[in-house]
């Protein structure tokens, strides 16, 4: 299957799903001007983690940019589905269902980055409700590293797609993101 | 536990989710059964025992099926000197 007939199947899909009583899937207006802003706000929340490094190193308690990269490809994710013109209801298990469709609609264009992201999608629910919820300091430097080293492959394939989509002029300088070394032997 | 339950499953030791995951999804479609898997260090078990952590304590109160190892090879409450008061 062709990459465009994947992105059309994707497509009905959303449409499809949006249509279905109680859904999860609800149409946007605007959806590439919340798409700009979501990728926007990935980017933020990624320099952040980037910045958070050098405290959780001296701390050895990884949470905080762990999350800030969680949120990062939430946000990533977000953006992909508003360029489809779609966004998912708040509530539980959202982020975990705009992850899903996500890496769904990644695989349309970019196979890999969207298979990663299906791989890397339930540890990372289950590490950041722990962190977040249950227990801090329970991700490591190792698994750390790892999240950062599969953002850096997902995002671009994000921004790379929802610039197809969506066609702004704004949205430049968002291909670069940088692995950060991170010391430690777990 | 149902033979369509989920299977909850611990690793202490230096394996992160990520790798866990990746080597159990072909175990999940084969037994067409979710899998959910949690991994710790071994020290952070022992500091979270000793700060009498309600679910690992909860979990050390329970049978286990060991799939490595015995369990006299796990962290233990009296060795790590758990208060309960």
């Amino acid at each position: 299957m062709s990459p465009e007939s994947e992105e059309s199947a994707f497509r009905r899909l959303l449409e499809d799903e949006s249509r279905k009583e109680r859904t999860l899937v609800l149409p946007l207006a605007r959806g590439d001007h919340v798409a700009a802003q979501a990728l926007s706000l990935a980017r933020v929340q990624y320099d952040r983690a980037l910045r958070e490094l050098a405290g959780a190193i001296e701390s050895n308690d990884y949470d905080e940019p762990y999350l800030s990269v969680y949120r990062s490809l939430t946000s990533g994710a977000n953006a992909l589905l508003a360029a489809y013109g779609y966004r998912v209801r708040g509530g539980d298990g959202a982020h975990f269902e705009t992850l899903r469709l996500s890496a769904m609609a990644l695989v349309a264009w970019d196979r890999d980055a969207g298979t990663e992201l299906e791989r890397i999608r339930e540890p990372m629910r289950s590490a950041r409700n722990e962190a977040e919820y249950q227990r801090p300091g329970v991700t490591t430097s190792r698994e750390l590293r790892q999240l950062f080293e599969a953002a850096s492959a997902i995002l671009p394939a994000m921004v790379k797609q929802v610039k197809h989509l969506v066609r702004k002029p704004e949205l430049s300088g968002l291909e670069m993101w940088q692995v950060p070394e991170i010391p430690g032997r777990d | 536990m149902e033979p369509t339950s989920d299977i909850d499953l611990m690793v202490i030791g230096t394996a992160t989710r990520f790798e866990m995951a990746q080597i159990l999804r072909p175990i999940q479609d084969r037994l067409n059964r979710r899998i959910n898997a949690l991994a710790y260090p071994r020290e952070d078990v022992q500091r979270r025992l000793r700060n009498g952590d309600a679910f690992f304590l909860e979990v050390w109160s329970e049978p286990k099926v060991m799939l490595v190892g015995s369990e006299d090879d796990l962290p233990t409450l009296t060795e790590t000197k758990v208060s309960w008061s």
